[in-house]
């Protein structure tokens, strides 16, 4: 009973107690009332509060990772005016308050831009190269109708999404239209008909983790996450049977009783790989030797002597380009070229050698054809060998039906 | 038989007739009835040109979030250029303010409105109060949207800022009993919330905001006044929980587009993809 009545007087006081000391009301959202100093100098509003999974992928990233927010979203070479509250007055903005969201374009444009890093340090972002020229560089650049169409679309600004889909881990889902195949008939190296037929629709997703805050660093990126037909063709192809592995795009197969793996401008062939490293070497670096000679050079000093790259460099447009060039077979074996059409002097015939045949092909058929129209011979597969050399290394008498990348698979006749 | 050994206790006799002694001496001395609530009929003198009722007996946590931005050391000295740091005890600054900007969705800016009639016993008369009695909720832009005031308010003559312009334009003046000086901080524009392209200057366009829709969806938001939620998510240390649903992919449309002697590829469609959501949260 004592222990009730002692029980009973706690709950009083206790009760009491809280009476005298919670007569204040309480604000619905506390805190909103304790507002953050922005006189000190920068910026003192931490945007990872809100934003800290950017933070997280910014520290995985191969680049910018020493870049702070503001370092890229409240970049001042623009000319933005944003607010700030630095010192004891402020600053109204005026194109943006806390951030914009910046065009990659903005620091690597053609002078490029020195950026202050999180130690302090100043960091060069370089020119994006030929995209940050006028008028986004030179036609040559493979990838600046990307580019072009990328600057027209609202989904980010400026030309950011090209940027995003190669220089970061955002995933990129690409559907492709093309034709099927083409067909042709020579005649004395001649066009006697052509014909283009059927379309090719090939979807590709190139699935990485989506992190747009994820930079990749430049020799991880894969051209074949993107070109995956063109992996494929150089790689699965069409198996047409035993010998006959129709790989197409580029002669990457040799006929191993007729195509030795030399050639007649005495070095090994440029474009061959073995197939037990097929699938491995046909990645960025096998692209980079046509597609960008220069570059490929630079990184390849025991080719760049072997192939005389110095000099097939100043066959093609590869020092105008951002990556890679469109080109053609022709850029580097049209006539005049350091690797222009020879015979080889091991077999008979005199094929299409000092020729414009070539020329012939790049000046008078679109540029989607025209390897194709090559491949249509220089596949190993389609190597006819019941019919006679003369037809093809002397006459020049050809019928051909050849698919588009990836199947690739030809007749010739 | 334990009631009689009682009853007949010498102590307890004594203790009755103590307690029946001082009854009797209270009723002599307190004839009145006592109140209910202590102190009920001390009323506040209301005749003081600016608010004299103090805010923070009922809101007591607001004044101890305003009191702890910055140490009051620092704000005696004028050194404090905190936000709102002066307004500890002067929450009359911001919820009995004359200004009253209001947003036009047509034409995206605020522009000014009537400010409220407070109650007010300035003086010797008294003003009802018409749209807000003691306090209103107001709306950070309110103050934070005025490029300037040019006459429509006449804030320097009202009279919960007259005499007061240095706790927001600094200069020198009386706070908690002590005359300080307070760095300048200008007149014009001197705190418009700009670039957002809201109007709250003339240059404001915010053609590059990357909050824009975020304050303009805050507008759109009835759970705060205004834009409000915006603001305070930002510039207060109020928790915030963010859901967010970003793509992490796009979808790219490519046609090679030909005739037999010329080609070129094009981008027809670019589409953001692969949505994910998230949350972050402010703490």
């Amino acid at each position: 009973m004592r222990r009730e009545i002692l029980f009973i007087a706690f709950i009083f006081a206790i009760a009491a107690v809280i009476l005298y000391t919670s007569t204040d009301t309480v604000s619905l959202f506390a805190g909103q009332h304790t507002f953050i100093a922005i006189s000190d100098s920068g910026n003192q509003i931490n945007c990872t509060w809100c934003h800290s999974r950017i933070n997280s992928e910014l520290s995985n990233s191969s680049l910018h990772e020493d870049l702070s927010c503001e370092a890229c979203h409240r970049y001042n070479g623009t000319g933005i005016t944003f607010a700030s509250g630095d010192t004891s007055g402020s600053t109204p903005g005026n194109e943006s308050h806390a951030a914009y969201v910046p065009r990659c374009l903005d620091c690597h444009d053609s002078d490029g831009a020195w950026i202050e890093n999180r130690t302090g340090s100043l960091k060069y972002a370089p020119p994006a190269k030929a995209f940050s020229e006028p008028d986004h560089g030179t036609d040559y650049s493979a990838h600046k109708r990307f580019v072009l169409e990328a600057n027209a679309s609202d989904a980010s600004p400026g030309e950011n999404e090209a940027c995003l889909a190669c220089h970061t881990d955002y995933t990129v889902s690409l559907s492709y239209s093309y034709f099927w195949n083409i067909g042709y008939t020579l005649s004395s190296w001649s066009f006697t008909s052509f014909s283009y037929n059927g379309t090719r629709n090939y979807n590709i997703k190139w699935s990485k983790s989506g992190a747009k805050h994820e930079f990749v660093s430049l020799n991880s990126i894969d051209c074949t996450g993107c070109h995956k037909n063109i992996y494929d063709a150089l790689v699965i192809g069409t198996d047409g049977g035993s010998n006959e592995d129709y790989l197409t795009h580029a002669p990457v197969e040799i006929d191993a009783s007729h195509w030795d793996t030399d050639n007649p401008w005495g070095h090994y062939r440029y474009h061959y790989i073995p197939a037990s490293n097929r699938a491995t070497w046909v990645n960025s670096t096998y692209c980079l030797k046509c597609h960008n000679v220069t570059e490929y050079a630079s990184e390849h000093p025991s080719d760049n002597t072997t192939y005389s790259l110095a000099d097939v460099s100043m066959d093609t447009n590869s020092t105008s380009v951002h990556c890679a060039e469109a080109l053609t077979c022709a850029t580097c074996h049209g006539s005049g070229k350091t690797k222009a059409v020879i015979d080889n002097p091991e077999r008979s015939g005199t094929g299409h050698s000092g020729s414009s045949f070539v020329d012939n092909i790049a000046s008078n058929y679109a540029r989607t054809f025209n390897g194709d129209i090559c491949m249509g011979c220089h596949e190993a597969a389609v190597h006819p060998q019941s019919m006679g050399c003369s037809r093809c290394h002397s006459k020049g008498n050809v019928d051909v039906t050849i698919e588009s990348e990836p199947s690739g698979y030809c007749t010739n006749n | 038989m334990k009631i009689s050994k009682v009853m007949n206790s010498t102590g307890l006799i004594r203790l009755i007739l103590l307690a029946i002694g001082i009854i009797g001496v209270t009723f002599l001395v307190m004839p009145q009835t006592v109140s209910l609530f202590a102190g009920q009929h001390t009323w506040y003198n209301l005749s003081g040109e600016a608010n004299d009722l103090p805010c923070e007996k009922c809101h007591g946590d607001v004044y101890e979030e305003m009191m702890s931005m910055e140490p009051l050391s620092k704000k005696l000295a004028g050194q404090s250029s905190s936000p709102h740091s002066y307004m500890d005890e002067n929450c009359e600054l911001c919820h009995r303010t004359c200004f009253n900007n209001t947003f036009s969705w047509s034409s995206g800016k605020y522009e000014k409105s009537p400010g409220f009639t407070y109650a007010s016993g300035s003086g010797t008369g008294s003003t009802p109060g018409v749209e807000a009695h003691a306090a209103s909720i107001i709306e950070c832009m309110d103050c934070h949207g005025i490029p300037a005031d040019d006459g429509y308010w006449e804030h320097w003559s009202y009279a919960e800022y007259s005499s007061r312009c240095f706790l927001c334009h600094g200069g020198s003046g009386w706070y908690r009993g002590h005359y300080i000086t307070i760095p300048s901080r200008g007149w014009s524009d001197f705190i418009s919330a700009g670039g957002f392209g809201l109007g709250t200057t003339e240059t404001d366009t915010g053609e590059k905001a990357a909050h824009r829709q975020f304050v303009l969806d805050a507008i759109n938001n009835s759970l705060m006044e205004d834009a409000n939620e915006a603001c305070i998510a930002c510039h207060t240390e109020n928790q915030v929980r963010m859901e967010f649903n970003v793509s992490t992919g796009v979808i790219i449309t490519v046609n090679n587009s030909y005739t037999q002697t010329s080609s070129y590829w094009s981008v027809s469609d670019i589409t953001p993809s692969n949505y994910t959501t998230y949350v972050e949260v402010k703490s």
